[in-house]
């Protein structure tokens, strides 16, 4: 249906160019981490720059697991997973289930309750880790993935995002499973949600490359190096004196593929998700 | 499917609080939490201690808690302020006042080194090592000391030779040493491939303990809060001490655009010459693209006519915290981490212990020149005239405020006046 | 049957109900360490040490506290540059690859996207590299302008160098919400507009930005929020140098507790933070009021 005149084919041309010079920009950072991870540790320092290893060393990705004792990386991996797992699928029942309530529900103390929530969002971390160090403590849950997975669980953001997309679901569907003898609950399980799923889809991905990339939280909390996350052990091996630049940057490769996985597989559903929140409008 | 996802995940949710409800107990055994950095030559061996200590105290448990050194302050601190699991730890000379100074370790008790006094105690290592190693606190014993350690200057022979300049020749004082590192830049083509000199640009603390010396070299005390203070009332001296740091940059000797991390640099020959570096640098020289052979330790250089003193000298004490289970199995575990002294001169650490608890000798006083480099010619000496680091509660201020003169003349293009102006305005509002 | 009314309460008090664990949750792990970072502001703490109950003289000392006043105008400096960067790229990003003349839209967003699914330490090691005098960003700017440039080490270029990693890091997420808003404007406005002979620009103009005006206000809203708080990458870069030109806010707060142990000024100064920001985002959604956001 769209004729592609000269003048179209001749700005496709120029917006190809733009485009993929703009991506190639975008993504060479993360090539050149990734092909530095493959040198030499004085290839890497070289100058002039070689970009090219000379002498490739795939025994780089190796070392980080064989040659350093103290950094247990697929222990790290493990409780990345494992913390990211839960933290995720806890912020999507609260923000479901919050988002829900906020939105489809006029009570008293709506407005007010949804801004004392959304002004969580403006509290630094930073100054609250302190405070929320010694109570989780006192919870006996230092070093342990519940202490890691509950505070990481929590963001207003989440919760704003869930009510804009409700806002967007016709009371209809509601209204006639009521009308059908429904309890409140089972409409939110069994009707909206699964409305919600792209919302969801794309709440899953903003949430956990958060929570995968957090490292205040956990390296304050956790004290035990075999329940460190892998940002932490990241941090950690960087700070080591010796620590060569291949290995650094060979975990740091690493630790970007789950998310990137995650993102490849999800990314159809997740630009449909942000449209169907009514987030555009 | 999402629905059921997030049942599944919640189901899965309750039952892994479950488990850590249940929780597990250590099966009777008593452990010891010990905080301490790491550094690969030396995890090896502070390792085996762990094992020796365990061999001989079946029912213990020791966890050896590694962390790099700009981690291991705070998480300290955190650990004691939240009451956590801690039984010993380990600071440096420069950190222990702040812990000391409010109760957070234990004094030295002798039993658990077999000893009947603290005395007995303090004996077995070198006169004056606790104190020069931040163990002491208002006349009482805390710390076991685990390193004793200076500053040397360090410069690789073969640059000096690239320049024309003669490797047995090293200078002796500021001005030599200045003007060797401005003919030890390099430049190919008008880049510069190497640095004459340079320092750590980040981090406040390895330009502090350099500008230190040079002031104490000048005769102002700036180990205590007391010197300190005084010191501001004499802007002429600052002015000069923080002006033969600065002009490394501003005579482009180094430039910190161009490389900023000194002992990665130094290994690797991006510049020429570094202050900041001990015995265990020698380790720190193996990883990187220079050969052992072209590397030089010399005397710190001095002023004309100032005081004869060394670089800074640092040490490193073990502690027992005052939230230890058994503060006397504590220190026998510290006793037995301080006991391989041998094993770690052979690392490049020195470890100030003249006899072990049983008797026998502890560091063998004629191994440091078997397996250092330059032990007996420069090390040994130098260590006997360190500059002494800051003791004080507000040393993470003090070095800030130090860094941030060094930094406006550096980076703001300020004179060294100026600078020292700031700077007295801040010493005085941190220590009043 | 039910009389209305009566049913209309019950069922709102449902609405209770959905949001109770979440409140529980924000308030014990949220709120409550909040309000308790905001009392410690009245006090001298090391964390070691017994609190000194100062009363708000921490307030009066942060006032005229020259660190504190430079803090607070980098942090608005960053913001303000980065917010307009973020948006305006993200907003040229989503025209361009969601453009009817490419094909492989979602791999070419997915190089987009990319950068913000990284983490922030090796980011940083990376462009460190980088932005040093041999690496290849001052190599490219060598041979293409013949210009060297200090990124890192001028204190008026390395905020901007920070931002640009910063830009670069975030412009992703902004560019697949501006798609999806774009794509939810009807195909029939512009052939309205074609018809009565708008051409590119002022498709733009009356048809494509005001369709986007929800889109936008989320965008820019949660953009200055998110900006606002950053504390990664000036502190894995830079370190708040050089000489504290990219000392931002969040930087100082956690500096002053962790590294000089003064946990009740820290405080004081998130409390700033938190004040500023509520300023910000109510005067935001003041200017963006729209029925969807803010209810």
């Amino acid at each position: 249906m769209i004729r592609y005149g000269s003048k179209e084919h001749a700005l496709s041309a120029v917006l190809y160019v733009l485009v993929i010079v703009t991506g190639l920009a975008f993504v060479f950072p993360f090539f050149w981490m990734a092909i530095s991870s493959v040198k030499l540790n004085r290839d890497v320092l070289a100058i002039p720059i070689r970009f090219f290893p000379p002498v490739w060393n795939w025994k780089s990705y190796v070392n980080v697991f064989t040659k350093f004792p103290d950094f247990n990386f697929p222990r790290y991996i493990l409780n990345s997973f494992i913390t990211a797992i839960f933290a995720v699928l806890l912020c999507l029942f609260f923000s479901a289930t919050a988002g829900y309530g906020f939105a489809k529900y006029k009570f008293r103390g709506n407005g007010v309750l949804f801004m004392i929530v959304l002004s969580t969002l403006m509290i630094s971390f930073e100054a609250i880790v302190v405070p929320l160090f010694i109570f989780v403590r006192g919870l006996g849950m230092q070093n342990r993935y519940l202490g890691l997975i509950i505070p990481e669980s929590l963001t207003a953001f989440g919760v704003f995002m869930m009510r804009q997309f409700f806002y967007s679901v016709p009371d209809d569907y509601i209204e006639s499973a009521r009308i059908d003898g429904a309890n409140e609950y089972v409409i939110f399980a069994k009707i909206t949600v699964p409305m919600a799923q792209t919302a969801l889809l794309a709440l899953v991905i903003f949430h956990a490359q958060w929570v995968w990339n957090l490292l205040i939280w956990p390296v304050i909390l956790i004290s035990n190096p075999d329940m460190r996350v892998l940002p932490v052990g990241i941090a950690l091996f960087k700070g080591s004196y010796n620590t060569p630049y291949p290995e650094q940057l060979a975990v740091s490769v690493i630790a970007c593929l789950p998310l990137l996985l995650l993102y490849i597989f999800l990314s159809k559903y997740f630009v449909q998700g942000i449209t169907m929140t009514g987030l555009k409008g | 499917m999402v629905k059921r996802v997030l049942l599944l995940g919640l189901a899965l949710l309750i039952l892994a609080s479950f488990a850590w409800a249940t929780g597990q107990k250590d099966g009777g055994k008593k452990t010891i939490t010990h905080y301490h950095w790491t550094e690969t030559t030396f995890d090896k061996i502070n390792n085996h201690a762990v094992e020796v200590f365990q061999a001989k105290h079946p029912n213990v448990t020791v966890k050896l808690l590694l962390l790099p050194d700009g981690d291991r302050v705070k998480t300290i601190r955190t650990a004691l302020a939240a009451n956590g699991d801690i039984d010993s730890f380990a600071l440096s000379n420069g950190d222990s006042a702040e812990f000391l100074s409010t109760g957070q370790a234990v004094e030295i008790n002798p039993k658990g080194f077999g000893k009947k006094s603290v005395a007995e105690v303090v004996a077995m290592w070198n006169p004056g090592a606790i104190e020069s190693s931040g163990g002491v606190w208002e006349g009482k014993y805390y710390g076991i000391p685990v390193e004793l350690s200076n500053y040397v200057a360090w410069v690789n022979i073969a640059d000096m030779k690239e320049a024309g300049l003669d490797p047995a020749n090293k200078p002796k004082t500021w001005d030599e040493f200045h003007a060797m590192t401005r003919k030890l830049v390099k430049e190919v083509g008008g880049v510069r491939t190497r640095n004459g000199f340079e320092c750590n640009g980040k981090t406040s603390i390895f330009s502090f303990l350099v500008v230190s010396d040079m002031i104490q070299q000048l005769g102002l005390d700036w180990g205590t809060d007391k010197g300190f203070l005084a010191s501001v009332d004499k802007p002429d001296l600052l002015a000069k001490g923080l002006k033969n740091y600065t002009d490394f940059v501003t005579e482009k000797s180094w430039d910190p655009g161009f490389s900023g991390e000194d002992r990665q640099g130094f290994a690797n020959n991006k510049t020429a010459t570094m202050l900041t570096g001990g015995t265990w640098f020698w380790g720190v020289v193996d990883t990187g693209s220079v050969p052992r052979k072209d590397v030089n330790p010399f005397n710190y250089p001095r002023f004309q006519g100032g005081r004869d003193l060394g670089g800074m000298g640092y040490g490193n004490c073990v502690f027992v915290s005052r939230l230890a289970k058994d503060p006397v199995l504590t220190f026998a575990w510290l006793d037995t981490l301080a006991s391989q002294p041998n094993e770690f001169i052979k690392a490049g650490l020195n470890q100030p212990r003249i006899s072990l608890s049983d008797g026998s000798q502890a560091l063998d006083p004629a191994l440091g020149k078997q397996v250092i480099p330059f032990y007996d010619e420069v090390f040994k000496g130098e260590l006997t005239k360190t500059a002494v680091w800051l003791s004080s509660t507000k040393t993470a201020q003090m070095m800030d405020a130090v860094f941030g003169a060094v930094s406006r003349v550096i980076y703001e293009n300020l004179t060294v006046e100026a600078s020292v102006a700031q700077l007295q305005k801040d010493i005085r509002s941190i220590l009043k | 049957m039910r009389s209305a009314s009566y049913s209309v309460t019950k069922l709102q008090r449902h609405g209770y109900v959905f949001i109770l664990p979440t409140l529980l949750f924000f308030a014990a792990f949220l709120i409550y360490p909040m309000l308790s970072a905001f009392h410690l502001s009245l006090f001298d703490w090391n964390l070691l040490g017994a609190k000194t109950y100062l009363g708000l003289k921490n307030f009066a000392t942060m006032v005229e506290d020259q660190r504190v006043i430079n803090s607070f105008l980098r942090t608005l400096h960053f913001s303000a540059v980065s917010v307009v960067a973020i948006n305006v790229l993200a907003f040229i990003f989503a025209l361009m690859f969601s453009s009817r003349l490419i094909r492989y839209k979602n791999f070419f967003q997915s190089l987009i996207f990319l950068p913000v699914v990284l983490s922030i330490i090796a980011c940083g090691v990376v462009w460190e590299f980088m932005y040093q005098k041999t690496g290849l960003i001052s190599i490219i700017f060598q041979k293409l302008f013949g210009l060297s440039i200090p990124w890192l080490t001028d204190t008026g270029i390395a905020p901007y160098s920070v931002i640009i990693v910063f830009v670069w890091k975030s412009v992703g997420y902004y560019m697949v919400i501006y798609i999806a808003g774009l794509m939810d404007v009807p195909a029939s406005y512009y052939e309205a507009a074609r018809i009565d002979g708008a051409g590119f620009w002022g498709q733009l103009l009356y048809i494509t930005l005001p369709s986007l005006k929800n889109t936008i206000a989320l965008a820019v809203v949660s953009c200055v929020i998110f900006t606002f708080g950053q504390f990664s990458i000036q502190y894995v870069i830079t370190s708040g140098g050089p000489s504290r030109s990219t000392e931002i806010l969040a930087l100082l707060i956690y500096r002053e507790a962790f590294e000089f142990s003064k946990f009740g000024y820290s405080a004081a100064i998130s409390v700033l933070f938190f004040l500023t920001l509520l300023v910000f985002s109510v005067i935001q959604l003041r200017i963006f009021r729209s029925g969807s956001i803010g209810g």
